[in-house]
């Protein structure tokens, strides 16, 4: 009964195959704070960050930022863009790179490059283990970390995650066919992934082989990098809103492909850091400017989102850049010291908030 | 599409009855059930009058028996002339009709109590009568040839009361579906609020639906007296349910304001082929009632949830997206493109900011007074020489877009809803014209206007305006965008005749009108074919199109003249690859129509402000480009006005000025209109 009933469903359009996403509500309500936190640093991308002994630090293209000393020049700077960032207990850093190398920046192992393997081209994110060893998100098999909306559009599953030993550079695949493992998070016996095309962040235990649970579901936007604060709270970073619009093209084989196969990439219906830019892109009839504004509330294919999650990974609070907002594309977050650091890599801004306990 | 359950019916039934009866469809039989069904089909008649005004007649049966006993009496008895006791029975069968009217209509008693202590009232004065009565009714003998014509004669092979049948039908399609009170009985019975609202006479209307009934049932009861000569206490007895379950079998809304004489007729057909069917088929009288009650509940079911289902259904099937491959679009990002992207609409002059709600047009008289058409229904003129003094100058009602000026300066506009009007100088309002003719094949009533967009006006006086859709109103364009389809069309009002025709047809989205500077031709706008074409008014292709420029970058609105020989179109949104790939799968369209909110519809890109100046050929000469609509998108109308272009959005709150360099200073848009022929 089951295959039959999901065929009709799929034909007519409901059940399983009804075109939902969740509401912006309860912890996610949206508000401005994104949009009032201060800037910290104007740079071309900026994409992860870390803290390190030298401060927080921010990878933007090829080059690793100071975030409090806007002025000053580079810590680095790479032949190739930078796809994620760790800091290192002993105060340096690894650097991933869009080329599969990871390369170690102060500390101990300063200088130290671990050669890419083939498997793993996609580093998405970086997390230190307590045990020393380094872990390692690759976002997907088949596509590099620029081309994430086609994985996406293809309804990649191919992710997996490494745990790297930096002293013998061995890699062990903890986990597979995670679709798109875009953040990392240490959590003891386990480690929670956010898998981007899922919404959903998912534990990963460590022994056993790999075995997957989910921990937080049907989330209002495509989740990335994760961290933790010294109170144990957990930040998401959310880099693109979910769309009616775009998981009906996904249910649309015959356009997706087409689309895909015949129309630029920037000009697919798909989420994306930044959207707007320009006339070529699609617009949805509610994202039509009314006497000239944009409503917050109109649909979009970007948005600004953080979240803090509990020790738990219940959504407790969240910032918002809604679709009138200048803070979209928001990739990574980190609390440090009462603030929360964002970077908006859709807008080229990283933002702090302050917090305590909870936000105004 | 309400016909279909009960045509479905009625097929299905005789079909049954002719298998399963031998002879059921022989000449004697079939005579013999429209001689019945010419008397039944009357009362049926009358009682979808009552329902289609709202009420309901259950007086019918006892109305029916009372006048056969009026009629015997008069003529068996009473001896009277027949067309004196013919009249006389009818009167006293509107008498009823205006009883029942006036406590229904005027004391606004419920008309199912009513009726029915109607129906117990007049069946025990029948049965009154009928005593008094029955024994010399049935004794004499009346000696009229007509009489007996009237009860089994034939002409042309058809009973008189069949053929007497069709004729008080086809009278009562066309008073209901043609005249004025046939439209009122409608709308107080599909609203009564509303009826009364637009100022009809609710309670003489509702009367006049049970006087009707009234003539029409005695006019039956007079056929029955002339076939059978006698009058029994079960005359009409069941009447009211036989005609009931016929009304609303044939499609007939038991809610009033749906319902037509065709759908009477069916209805009548189906219930007295159906008794006369189960008589023929052996069963017991009671049995035949007991059918016909079921059916009647059948009918109440299969109308209530009608009515629920028949919105979503239409909704449903509805919109119906066409294939549409459009040309290669034109690339933006290269210098070398006439329609490369800038930036020059960014820094404009703004006129009333936050004061115009939606200038769709902008248009500029010859004492550079500023006019536009908002939201609010209303023409609002800035006026010079600075613009910053803002006053409504005329309220139009509707929502009016494009506007031109006429010879004599009064101000004609298009009004979405309403037609094409006319703005005198002396600011009161005419309407020009609200209809076209109707077109041979369409199964929408396409006469009335629904989108009117746009005008020009020709030297002669005639007024060419666009429609842009035939199948849906303003509010629903984005549907219209989304189907894709040749729903627009050009009118053409002459002023000199009062006449309307549809000269063009078929057009995607009909938008932008405007007059060559030759005045030999008509350029326009279909905006979801992004292209600009030309109609001939003379010349040897009168009355051809050709296509001026095929392949624009966006989605052109309103065209209009500029100095030196050429003309400007807006476009109110640039063509995207997603949305040009989706317009070449029309099914892809129809299932996000049904499963994505309205809200959430892909859309080309209507966040963008373009203007675009080309010559007579169709050669693009400039394009300006507001690339992130920061003051203008969606720009629907310009207008050049002695060296500066002005700007209105059908969604801005502004108008926008911008100096044009190497635009003659001098050139307006009256002179080059009316200049040299006031």
């Amino acid at each position: 009964m089951t295959p039959v009933r999901k065929a009709l469903d799929r034909w007519l359009g409901r059940g399983e195959a009804s075109i939902t996403t969740p509401p912006m509500d309860g912890a996610f309500r949206p508000n401005d704070l994104l949009d009032a936190a201060a800037s910290v640093l104007q740079a071309p991308a900026p994409d992860d960050l870390a803290m390190t002994g030298l401060g927080l630090i921010v990878s933007s293209g090829r080059s690793l930022l100071l975030v409090n000393r806007s002025g000053d020049a580079p810590v680095a700077v790479f032949d190739v863009d930078i796809t994620a960032l760790a800091g290192l207990p002993d105060g340096g850093a690894a650097v991933a790179l869009v080329d599969g190398r990871i390369v170690f920046v102060g500390g101990r192992c300063d200088g130290k490059t671990i050669e890419a393997k083939t498997e793993v081209r996609c580093i998405t994110a970086l997390a230190t283990s307590a045990d020393g060893a380094l872990l390692v998100a690759n976002g997907s098999a088949a596509r590099g970390p620029a081309e994430w909306k086609r994985d996406l559009m293809e309804k990649g599953a191919s992710g997996s995650v490494w745990r790297l030993e930096p002293a013998s550079g061995a890699w062990t695949q903890i986990a597979g066919r995670l679709a798109y493992p875009n953040g990392l998070l240490d959590n003891g016996d386990s480690i929670v992934v956010s898998e981007s095309w899922r919404c959903a962040l998912t534990r990963v235990s460590r022994g056993a082989g790999g075995r997957l649970a989910p921990v937080l579901e049907d989330l209002p936007a495509y989740p990335s990098r994760l961290s933790r604060d010294r109170d144990g709270a957990v930040w998401l970073a959310l880099f693109a809103p979910r769309s009616q619009l775009v998981e009906f093209v996904l249910s649309e084989d015959r356009y997706r492909r087409r689309m895909i196969d015949d129309i630029d990439a920037d000009y697919w219906v798909a989420p994306c850091l930044r959207s707007g830019s320009s006339p070529l892109e699609p617009t949805q009839q509610g994202g039509v400017k009314q006497l000239g504004v944009t409503k917050p509330w109109s649909p979009s294919r970007s948005y600004g989102l953080v979240a803090r999650l509990d020790g738990a990974f219940r959504p407790q609070a969240s910032l918002h850049s809604r679709t009138n907002g200048r803070r979209h594309g928001v990739t990574s977050c980190l609390a440090s010291e009462g603030r929360v650091y964002f970077t908006a890599k859709g807008d080229g801004v990283v933002g702090s908030h302050a917090y305590r306990g909870s936000m105004s | 599409m309400d016909n279909v359950i009960p045509v479905a019916l009625l097929v299905a039934l005789t079909v049954y009855l002719i298998w399963t009866i031998p002879n059921f469809a022989s000449l004697g039989n079939l005579s013999d059930t429209s001689r019945q069904l010419g008397e039944f089909g009357l009362v049926v008649i009358g009682m979808t009058i009552v329902m289609l005004g709202g009420g309901i007649d259950l007086s019918v049966g006892s109305s029916f028996a009372l006048a056969n006993l009026t009629a015997l009496a008069l003529i068996n008895v009473a001896k009277w002339p027949l067309e004196a006791a013919i009249a006389a029975t009818v009167g006293v069968g509107a008498l009823v009709g205006l009883v029942n009217g006036f406590l229904i209509g005027f004391l606004r008693l419920r008309a199912f109590l009513t009726t029915l202590v109607m129906m117990t009232l007049l069946r025990a004065i029948f049965e009154l009568l009928l005593r008094h009565y029955s024994v010399r009714i049935a004794s004499s003998d009346v000696d009229s040839d007509a009489w007996n014509f009237i009860g089994s004669g034939s002409i042309l092979g058809a009973p008189v009361s069949f053929v007497v049948l069709v004729v008080v039908a086809t009278v009562a399609h066309v008073v209901l579906s043609r005249l004025r009170i046939g439209w009122r009985i409608t709308a107080v019975g599909g609203s009564r609020r509303a009826a009364y609202n637009a100022g009809i006479p609710v309670r003489a209307t509702v009367c006049l639906t049970y006087v009707i009934s009234g003539v029409l049932t005695s006019f039956a009861g007079t056929l029955y007296a002339a076939r059978l000569s006698g009058a029994g206490p079960d005359t009409g007895l069941g009447l009211e349910l036989s005609a009931v379950t016929a009304a609303l079998l044939g499609g007939n809304s038991i809610g009033g304001g749906r319902g037509s004489v065709g759908k009477a007729l069916m209805g009548a057909i189906i219930v007295s082929l159906l008794t006369n069917g189960l008589v023929r088929l052996g069963l017991e009288s009671g049995a035949s009632s007991m059918v016909v009650g079921f059916v009647l509940l059948l009918a109440i079911a299969i109308d209530v949830r009608w009515g629920k289902w028949r919105h979503k259904l239409r909704a449903r099937v509805y919109v119906s997206p066409t294939y549409l491959a459009l040309p290669p679009a034109p690339r933006l990002d290269e210098v070398s493109s006439p329609f490369a992207i800038n930036d020059r609409l960014r820094d404009v002059d703004i006129i009333g900011l936050g004061e115009v709600d939606g200038p769709e047009d902008v248009i500029l008289d010859e004492d550079d007074n500023l006019y536009c058409s908002v939201r609010q229904g209303e023409i609002i003129r800035f006026l010079a020489p600075d613009h910053t003094r803002r006053e409504v100058y005329a309220h139009v009602g509707g929502r009016p877009l494009g506007m031109a000026f006429d010879r004599d300066g009064g101000l004609v506009v298009c009004i979405a809803g309403m037609g094409l009007y006319r703005v005198d100088k002396d600011r009161t309002v005419h309407k020009m014209t609200a209809e076209t003719n109707r077109s041979a094949f369409s199964i929408i009533d396409d006469s009335r206007m629904r989108l009117a967009d746009d005008l020009d006006i020709a030297p002669d006086g005639k007024v060419y305006f666009s429609e842009a859709t035939i199948r849906y109103g303003f509010e629903e364009w984005v549907v219209d965008a989304l189907e894709g389809r040749g729903n627009g069309r050009i009118l053409r009002y002459d002023p000199a005749a009062g006449a309307t025709r549809t000269v063009v047809r078929n057009l995607l989205f009909a938008n932008g009108m405007c007059m060559a500077h030759d005045c030999k031709s008509l350029l326009f706008a279909e905006t979801w074919g992004c292209r600009v074409s030309r109609y001939w008014l003379e010349g040897p292709k009168a009355g051809t199109t050709e296509v001026v420029i095929p392949d624009l970058p966006g989605y052109p609105d309103n065209i209009n003249r500029g100095s030196n020989g050429a003309y400007w179109v807006a476009l109110a949104g640039t063509r995207t690859p997603s949305y040009d790939l989706a317009m070449t799968m029309p099914a892809f369209r129809r299932r996000m129509a049904r499963r994505v909110a309205g809200d959430e519809w892909l859309f080309p890109n209507v966040n963008v402000g373009c203007v675009v100046h080309f010559d007579g050929k169709g050669r693009v000469l400039e394009t300006l480009w507001d690339s992130a609509g920061e003051n203008h998108p969606a720009i629907t109308s310009m207008r050049e006005h002695r060296g500066y272009l002005y700007l209105g959005g059908v969604t801005n709150n502004r108008i926008g000025r911008i100096k044009i360099d190497g635009a003659d200073p001098h050139w307006t848009g009256p002179s080059s209109y009316w200049g040299d022929r006031r």
